[in-house]
């Protein structure tokens, strides 16, 4: 496949092309390379690093140890999130990973426990590419979520609506999309004893259950929960609101409505199988037309991962958390159950700025520490007005340098825009990047070139 | 011995009446003193302002607003409920925390109204998501992915007439708050950094470098312009920020600091309509007096340097000041002489050019609380709505998405 293709393709189905991909890539078909990626996927490791809460001898956590577990529960969150961008760097599976950031925003949870979110992540980490009639009836009795929408408080006496709510509005149909309030009524009654028990397990529990009739999309009889499940998948808008969803994120922020009735369709004969519609998109001649390359713009954390993969980037936990705060997406903290808006939503002048500095701090070694927004919980800190101090970026520039070295220094600026870059370069100015590229070793003219391409706009598009 | 020299005095008056010759070009320079120029500085709200002060964690209303007047506040906040000279009193019901005698002044002033039992239906008790709906100015039950102020400035600015700084948070990271659907407002804590990071010869001249593609819908032309809008703005703020015009002493708080900030580009006629500001540190489940105390008194001095700042220049008629939290805290004390998060909350107004001043509303009911909590009486949509039609001369239905019924207090 074409260079450009590859490029594009790893953009989407990865992190983005390094010097390693590219070459052991390079001169395959779109087929083999589709077929690779998917291989890599299959190999799937749960994410481990929140130790399971102690419980007494009836395997029960118990009403104090809950309250320390909550109290805890945010460090976790940040602990998930620094190991999964870890994973997502070093793990072979690019794809699965990608796939289980699409689903971790789409079923965007933040309940407040580490270990339930953790548990949550590997349900996601082991489905993100499987059956998404098993994920969302998994997803439904995921404890995270019980708690995250309050089905914990969905009894037969009390409704609470708010799961039976987003599953409608968020997570299958779309807002407004193909439901009413009163099928949202009847629904929540449908789950009603749905909870999560003291081992931090789902439990039904038949005695909050409603055992009356409910009458959702009119249909009329003593539903559960499982049964308004099927209802959901069985409804059209439910493979549209998802197939756009992923068009937006994979293909083009802008989106193409009959690209995505078609997706839909065979998203819906599929049974939902997750592979076959990634697998349809990546070989689509369509997926490779030039207005859909270069049309994402990156997230936050994409963008993080591309440093750390091309250049080793680290900076201390800390600096990281507060890096993710300012770019507005920190992994397991989304904004709320809607999740991140993404595409142009990601760009603001502080978050844009914020973005295209960031070589500038790897090439100078150092960045002046920040602070994250202080958790609700801490105790004012901001009593003196505080003075810059500087952190140690670390990175390491000897694979790029070696993958360029033996490029001509005229074709130099050229060859890294190209490795790079993948929307319409009209707008780059290959002698301003020159002007500012420092001659003085061959190394330091490939670090520089490269730095400054990544100042452009452009490297915020994938 | 004068207290001025003569060169001290020369320069003073010099400069008073060269100001009476100065074109209105060059006024813009210094510190604005004519009251038709915030009106051409500022043509989308009719030179007023708005200053939103979040008190992030939950600030407790009882203890800042606090109704002497009821038994029930005793009853349940024994310990922690202030009395004697832990309070100044506005009348034979009311006081503020004494730790407000800034905020006291100015009420005093007849430049503070006070919103009891502001809320919204179905209350979340979580932080996050209680200032989310705050934030986004949504129903409890819809998640909504802008923010009040960013919708206005999509309002606002739809006529092409946009510079991110016309709505600014003094912030690294910038609030939902901000975020509009098509236009956001500009963050920025540090001028000078920020400057610094503009300053990158590549990122700079990019910036310098865009030329307007009307028609080009590419995310390239939203970036590349994105990032000229920026330029400027942020030339912009740190030109405007750093010319030392206040004369006010501020506390020495980062929130002191962020506020001189706004009253510096204030005083510097800098085109900003909207600017976002908070002060963190109020959950207060344990030891909460001292804590809220603390805090308090920051907000309260830092608010009067404030109102001083811009009365030297006339501008204070011409600013409102919007004070919330995302809820208040539990009517009853918990073990830990703190309190717990709670519901309906306080809200503060103050500048030179309120209508309605004082207490506007009835007492915080005290006596039917729902789970121990109060129930809210006025949505604080209203409040927004009526900020948003009276003082910004905004489409308030538009830019909240629903009608609400607005109050006259501007």
């Amino acid at each position: 496949m074409k260079t450009k293709e590859l490029h594009h393709l790893l953009y989407r189905a990865a992190f983005g092309p390094t010097p390693q991909m590219v070459k052991e890539l390079k001169g395959m078909t779109r087929e083999q390379v589709v077929n690779r990626l998917f291989d890599d996927a299959d190999r799937i490791q749960d994410l481990m690093i929140i130790p399971k809460p102690e419980t007494n001898d009836k395997g029960e956590v118990g009403p104090l140890k809950t309250v320390g577990l909550i109290l805890k529960s945010q460090k976790e969150k940040d602990l998930l999130n620094l190991a999964w961008i870890d994973r997502m760097t070093v793990a072979k599976a690019s794809l699965r990973e990608k796939m289980i950031l699409f689903w971790h925003n789409h079923f965007a949870t933040s309940a407040p426990f580490g270990w339930l979110m953790q548990v949550q992540h590997n349900t996601l980490r082991r489905l993100a590419l499987g059956s998404f009639v098993e994920m969302l009836h998994e997803i439904s009795k995921d404890p995270a979520m019980i708690i995250w929408l309050n089905n914990q408080q969905n009894k037969k006496n009390a409704p609470n609506e708010n799961f039976a709510r987003e599953v409608m509005e968020l997570f299958t149909l779309g807002e407004g999309n193909g439901y009413t309030e009163r099928d949202i009524k009847e629904a929540a009654r449908a789950f009603t004893g749905w909870f999560v028990n003291q081992k931090g397990e789902f439990e039904f529990n038949e005695k909050q259950h409603d055992d009356d009739n409910k009458t959702v999309f009119g249909n009329t009889g003593n539903w559960n929960g499982n049964h308004i499940i099927d209802f959901l998948l069985a409804k059209q808008e439910t493979a549209t609101y998802l197939c756009r969803k992923i068009y937006k994120t994979f293909v083009n922020n802008t989106v193409d409505e009959k690209r995505v009735a078609d997706l839909a369709s065979r998203f819906r004969t599929s049974n939902y199988n997750i592979e076959d519609l990634m697998r349809h998109i990546f070989m689509s001649d369509w997926f490779y037309a030039s207005e859909n390359i270069g049309a994402v713009i990156c997230s936050p954390v994409e963008l993080i991962v591309r440093f750390k993969k091309l250049v080793q980037f680290q900076v201390d936990d800390k600096q990281q958390l507060a890096y993710q705060d300012l770019l507005g997406q920190t992994l397991f903290s989304p904004p709320n159950v809607a999740g991140w808006k993404g595409g142009r939503a990601w760009i603001d002048s502080s978050t844009l700025l914020f973005r295209l500095n960031i070589p500038t701090t790897i090439i100078n070694s150092n960045a002046i520490k920040l602070n994250k927004r202080p958790a609700f919980e801490e105790k004012d800190r901001g009593e003196k007005p505080q003075k810059d101090q500087q952190v140690v970026v670390k990175s390491d520039w000897g694979v790029l340098v070696n993958y360029f070295k033996d490029v001509p220094a005229e074709q130099l600026t050229d060859e890294v825009i190209q490795f790079f870059i993948t929307a319409p370069a009209t707008r780059i100015s290959s002698a301003l990047i020159e002007q500012h590229v420092d001659t003085s070793t061959p190394q330091r003219r490939i670090i520089t070139t490269i730095a400054a391409v990544m100042k452009l706009p452009e490297f915020q598009l994938i | 011995m004068s207290k001025y020299s003569r060169k001290d005095f020369l320069k003073l008056s010099g400069l008073a009446s060269a100001s009476l010759f100065l074109p209105n070009f060059l006024k813009g320079m210094g510190a604005g003193t004519d009251p038709r120029m915030s009106e051409m500085l500022l043509p989308v709200t009719n030179g007023k302002r708005l200053v939103v002060i979040q008190l992030s964690g939950g600030n407790d209303g009882l203890n800042t607003v606090v109704p002497r007047g009821d038994d029930l506040y005793y009853s349940n906040r024994s310990g922690l409920g202030l009395k004697g000279a832990e309070l100044i009193n506005l009348d034979t019901y009311f006081s503020l925390n004494a730790k407000l005698q800034g905020l006291a002044d100015l009420y005093m002033n007849g430049e503070v109204a006070i919103i009891n039992s502001v809320g919204y239906p179905n209350p979340n008790r979580s932080h996050f998501r209680s200032l989310d709906i705050w934030q986004s100015a949504s129903d409890a039950d819809k998640y909504v992915q802008s923010g009040w102020v960013g919708r206005w400035l999509d309002s606002a600015c739809s006529n092409g007439d946009y510079k991110p700084y016309y709505a600014l948070e003094l912030d690294d990271a910038m609030s939902l708050a901000l975020k509009g659907n098509t236009l956001s407002g500009i963050a920025v804590s540090n001028p000078k950094r920020m400057n610094a990071m503009m300053q990158d010869p590549v990122i700079y001249k990019t910036a310098k470098a865009w030329t307007a593609h009307e028609d080009d819908e590419h995310h390239i032309e939203y970036l590349h312009k994105t990032l000229a809008q920026t330029e400027m703005s942020v030339q912009t703020i740190y030109d405007k920020s750093g010319r030392k015009l206040s004369k006010a002493i501020y506390p020495g708080h980062a929130f002191g600091k962020h506020l001189k900030m706004i009253a510096e580009l204030i005083m510097a006629d800098a085109e900003t309509s909207v600017f976002y500001i908070s002060l963190p540190g109020f959950d207060t489940h344990a030891g909460q007096k001292n804590q809220q105390g603390r805090l308090l008194n920051v907000y309260g001095d830092a608010l009067k340097a404030f109102a001083q700042d811009l009365k030297s220049v006339n501008r204070w008629n011409d600013t409102l000041v919007m004070t919330f939290s995302e809820f208040g805290r539990r009517v009853k004390q918990n073990a830990s002489a703190g309190t717990d998060h709670g519901t309906a909350n306080v809200m503060l107004l103050a500048g030179g050019g309120l209508k309605k001043k004082g207490i506007l509303n009835e007492a915080p009911d005290l006596k039917n609380l729902v789970d121990g909590d109060l129930q809210f009486k006025v949505d604080f949509r209203r409040i927004y709505a009526s900020v948003l039609k009276n003082w910004l001369g905004a489409d308030a239905n538009g830019i909240l998405g629903a009608t609400f019924e607005t109050m006259d207090f501007v």
